[in-house]
């Protein structure tokens, strides 16, 4: 099984990664930034879940605190959520399982990522020179007239890494158009791709209003004129309207890759034909067009008018059946399946369970009269994050830990990985169940002191906070072990269908020898079966 | 086009060059006639019309000008997108600005608010500059 | 051998131009890039990434036309009024210059369109591209001057937002909220215009010596996609800025 040929990673030059065209060497350069980005949003979470620990604001003075949401909010969304599956998961992937050579448009790929460096630096510039307190969401006129601190430059980082996402999504939309291998169907691709495709629609079609919005937001607070400022006749709801038309989808930009991910793993890992696949893959259409056409529910409490509320809330409501499609084929699946509890497979579930909770406690917040008492306070922290890391960051370490072998040629240890995902997910319940109960109860979000009856349930989720980051930390040692004294894994080590696992890991500069062809229906687990009798147990068992 | 020898090595291109030449002058008549119709008194209509005008003249130029009458189904699918979306985002926007004002009579009886949103806060008219 | 007999293979199953067998390109006129099997497929997907493009554009002149439309809805008297101050006839003449330079960039691309493969006939309309397309830019450039004078003259009126500003009577506000769009939009195009304007020139120089012609001129088209998007901006900027209230 040891295959020691040539492979995308043999060559070693500095030069080699920073001009790379190739999309899994630029899928890997994503990988490394937004872990950069990931692991001082986390530091600005923890030290927020510390201050949150006693009543008493001791710790961060309130702007600190301000200045920590923001950078959590604005580094977490635009900087690891929103590139997160796409740009490393869906690099690597994307191509290898259309049986592609390569992405549609390699430079721009590159160039996407050199934007995206560029953005993050901008980013980074603000928020080591003094820090920003707006939130992420930019409000005006806070922003444009009352705020201090870096506005322009995050906005700046933001702008630029709008314009990366576009090209990546860009060249997802082209890449699945036209370079499917021969007999390579719409009906016969991975749901992975789907997802992908849908998202990037979301990333085409929503991120240049985002773009332009933050643009007005420039003009109004360089200039001091008032586009959005109530007091020189603009009208700050208008800025909310676009910032939403973005930032509502994008929030499908970060949960439609991870349903991508999780319908791989539970149909790999429970050796079966993925239950209604067409359901599946138009739901995530069905999701990333209704997504545009639901913002409104951000604002029911300012004011904007009671009509348009009414519809924003029965379309919110509409996005919901798409969303449970996907959740009850993903349990269908399970149903009488060869189920093999290994770590991708705990990630995905633990996915289903989460983003449910996630989900259904959008409906609470979609529905108007419960709105107004949970708006702004931790029940919608709670709800957004069960969507958030519940769902996104498990499915982005389940499919990491899936596509791991493919991308490194090794395999992990199995039992390490299965022990981080259950350390994850209990971390991250007792994180964010809590908030719930807070948000309930009352406590507005964004206050770094509140009332003394809260504290129980602060100390329980700071203390979740901090087995989470076990959870984290936990898988960076093992991968980064398992590079050099992984077990070598063979081109399909989970006997997974789909093109990439019919090429070696790690695969060769140019993915194909052949360009493959592709006969079967896709999730022929039964079939596969017949010349891959259960090599993922030998793989186990190995470990 | 005279009609060229068809060997290998010659090309035809997608639209004639006469037929490029009368989209142009169809277009410029549209912009006389826009024009035109702003010195009418057409009330709310003259942005109808004139708007109808762009729209015409905007597929003028993307059907015969961009050559889109020549592409796939899948083309003109993303040509439609980009307006179709912008087109959601006006809607919906307008969906709110259009009602504000409009709560039902029974919600103002309760809550005590007219019927009436006042947008006409403006930045107070400054003195008029000094002459240069 | 026709390259457009070659390459007008695709794969029933997927609409695409790939064929089963080996990963080595077949032989086409012109060589295409390595992640690709054949032209055909090179030219669909810079075509359908061009469109792409464009829809984004769309999008971020959407924003603005957004805020054009709620504040027109409110300020319905004081957007008629600010609309007045514009002059017609720039308008006119800046629709008619950007309508021409179309035509021009229509025209280049029917050239290189209907260019034979051989070297005499390359070089010849090489030449007739790069004129066309230096006049398209050069229309574009004109269009440039000509706003210029126009911003020149709204400076000269306190037209321009902020400190400088000014407007009689009550709606002075609301005038002032036209034109910080009026001025975004315009500013905005016009950065689009020079941007083509550059593009343009670049592409000038490149087909001079007849490197595109018709079988290989993807370049030239998408350029012309992009030029003939600026204009059709400039077809909505000019009803919604100049005319929406009757003189």
């Amino acid at each position: 099984m040891i295959d020691l040929r040539e492979n995308y990673l043999s060559k070693h030059t500095i030069r080699s990664w920073l001009l790379t065209i190739d999309h899994k060497r630029i899928g890997l350069l994503y990988l490394f930034t937004i872990l950069i980005f990931f692991l001082i949003a986390a530091v600005a979470a923890g030290l927020m879940r510390l201050e949150l620990l006693t009543p008493q604001g001791d710790l961060l003075l309130p702007e600190t605190y301000n200045k920590m949401f923001t950078i959590h909010g604005v580094l977490m969304v635009w900087f690891f959520l929103i590139p997160s599956i796409p740009t490393v998961l869906g690099n690597f992937v994307l191509p290898l399982v259309l049986g592609a050579r390569d992405v549609a448009f390699p430079k721009l790929n590159l160039l996407s990522w050199y934007l995206f460096i560029l953005g993050g630096s901008f980013a980074l510039y603000g928020v080591f020179a003094g820090g920003v307190d707006t939130g992420w969401t930019f409000y005006t006129p806070l922003s444009t007239t009352y705020a201090n601190g870096h506005v322009m430059t995050m906005a700046a980082g933001v702008f630029i890494a709008g314009f990366s996402s576009i090209l990546t999504g860009l060249n997802f939309i082209v890449t699945t158009h036209k370079m499917r291998a021969p007999g390579l169907t719409w009906m016969r691709l991975p749901l992975f791709v789907w997802a992908l495709y849908a998202t990037s629609l979301i990333m085409v079609l929503a991120t240049p209003v985002l773009a332009i919005t933050l643009l007005l937001m420039t003009v109004e607070r360089f200039w001091g004129v008032g586009i959005f400022n109530p007091a020189l006749g603009g009208d700050p709801l208008l800025f909310q309207h676009l910032f939403w038309f973005y930032s509502h989808p994008a929030v499908y930009i970060m949960i439609l890759p991870g349903m991508g991910v999780v319908s791989e793993l539970i149909t790999c890992f429970s050796r079966k034909k993925v239950f209604g696949y067409s359901f599946i893959a138009f739901s995530s259409m069905a999701i990333a067009v209704l997504g545009f056409v639901v913002w409104g529910h951000h604002m029911f409490s300012t004011g904007q008018s009671a009509y348009a509320g009414m519809v924003f809330s029965f379309l919110s409501f509409l996005v919901s059946v798409p969303s449970a499609i996907k959740v009850f084929n993903w349990t269908a699946t399970l149903y009488k399946g060869e189920i093999t509890f290994s770590t991708p497979m705990l990630y995905a579930l633990g996915f289903i369970g989460l983003f449910t909770l996630g989900g259904l406690t959008g409906l609470f917040l979609a529905t108007l009269a419960a709105d107004i008492h949970l708006t702004d306070t931790y029940f919608v922290v709670a709800h957004f994050h069960y969507v958030m890391v519940g769902g996104m960051v498990l499915a982005f370490m389940g499919g990491l830990h899936y596509w791991w072998p493919k991308i490194t040629g090794r395999l992990y240890p199995e039992k390490a990985g299965q022990l981080a995902a259950m350390i994850t997910f209990v971390g991250f319940n007792l994180t964010f169940f809590p908030q719930f109960l807070l948000g309930y109860l009352g406590m507005p979000r964004r206050y770094h002191a509140y009332p003394e009856e809260f504290q129980i349930f602060n100390v329980l989720s700071t203390a979740g906070a901090s087995i989470l980051a076990v959870g984290y930390l936990l898988p960076v040692v093992y991968l980064l072990w398992s590079l050099k004294n992984g077990q070598r894994a063979g081109e399909n080590p989970w006997a997974a269908t789909g093109l990439e696992w019919t090429t070696p890991s790690p695969p060769p500069e140019h993915n194909f020898d052949q360009t493959p062809v592709v006969t079967r229906p896709p999730y022929d687990y039964a079939y596969q079966s017949t010349f891959h009798p259960r090599e993922v147990e030998q793989t186990l068992e190995n470990v | 086009m005279s009609a060229a020898p068809s060997t290998a090595s010659q090309h035809a291109a997608e639209t004639p060059r006469s037929t490029l030449v009368k989209n142009a002058v169809a277009l410029f008549v549209l912009l006389g006639i826009t024009v035109g119709a702003n010195f009418l008194d057409l009330g709310s209509f003259n942005v109808v019309v004139a708007l109808l005008i762009a729209l015409i003249k905007a597929a003028l130029i993307v059907l015969i000008f961009m050559e889109v009458r020549h592409r796939s189904p899948v083309l003109w699918m993303f040509v439609a997108a980009g307006f179709f979306w912008l087109l959601l985002m006006l809607m919906m926007t307008m969906a709110d600005y259009s009602t504000r004002s409009a709560l039902p009579p029974d919600w103002l009886h309760r809550t005590g608010r007219t019927n009436h949103v006042d947008f006409s806060v403006g930045r107070p008219a400054p003195a008029a500059p000094a002459s240069r | 051998m026709s390259d457009a007999t070659a390459i007008a293979a695709t794969d029933p199953a997927t609409g695409n131009a790939r064929a089963p067998g080996d990963a080595v390109a077949r032989a086409d006129a012109y060589p295409h890039e390595h992640q690709f099997d054949n032209l055909a497929q090179q030219t669909d997907a810079a075509r359908l990434g061009m469109w792409l493009f464009l829809a984004t554009e769309v999008l971020f002149f959407g924003g603005l036309f957004g805020a054009y439309t709620a504040y027109r809805y409110v300020y319905y008297h004081a957007f008629a009024e600010a609309s007045r101050e514009l002059s017609v006839l720039f308008g006119t003449l800046d629709t008619a210059v950007l309508l021409t330079s179309s035509l021009t960039m229509a025209l280049a691309v029917f050239t290189a369109q209907s260019t034979a493969d051989s070297p005499a006939a390359r070089r010849r309309s090489g030449r007739t591209i790069a004129l066309l397309l230096l006049a398209t830019a050069a229309l574009g450039a004109g269009f440039l001057v000509l706003h210029g004078f126009e911003y020149y003259e709204d400076y000269q009126e306190h037209h321009f937002p902020g400190r400088t500003f000014f407007f009689p009577g009550a709606e002075s506000g609301q005038v002032e909220l036209f034109f910080i769009i009026y001025f975004c939009l315009t500013g905005l195009h016009s950065l689009h215009v020079l941007i083509g304007v550059v593009l343009l020139a670049v592409m000038a120089a490149l087909s001079w010596k007849g490197r595109y012609y018709g079988g290989y001129h993807n370049p030239i088209e998408i350029s012309g996609l992009y030029w003939h998007f600026v204009d059709m901006v400039w077809v909505f900027l000019f009803p919604l800025l100049y005319l929406i209230a009757p003189r």
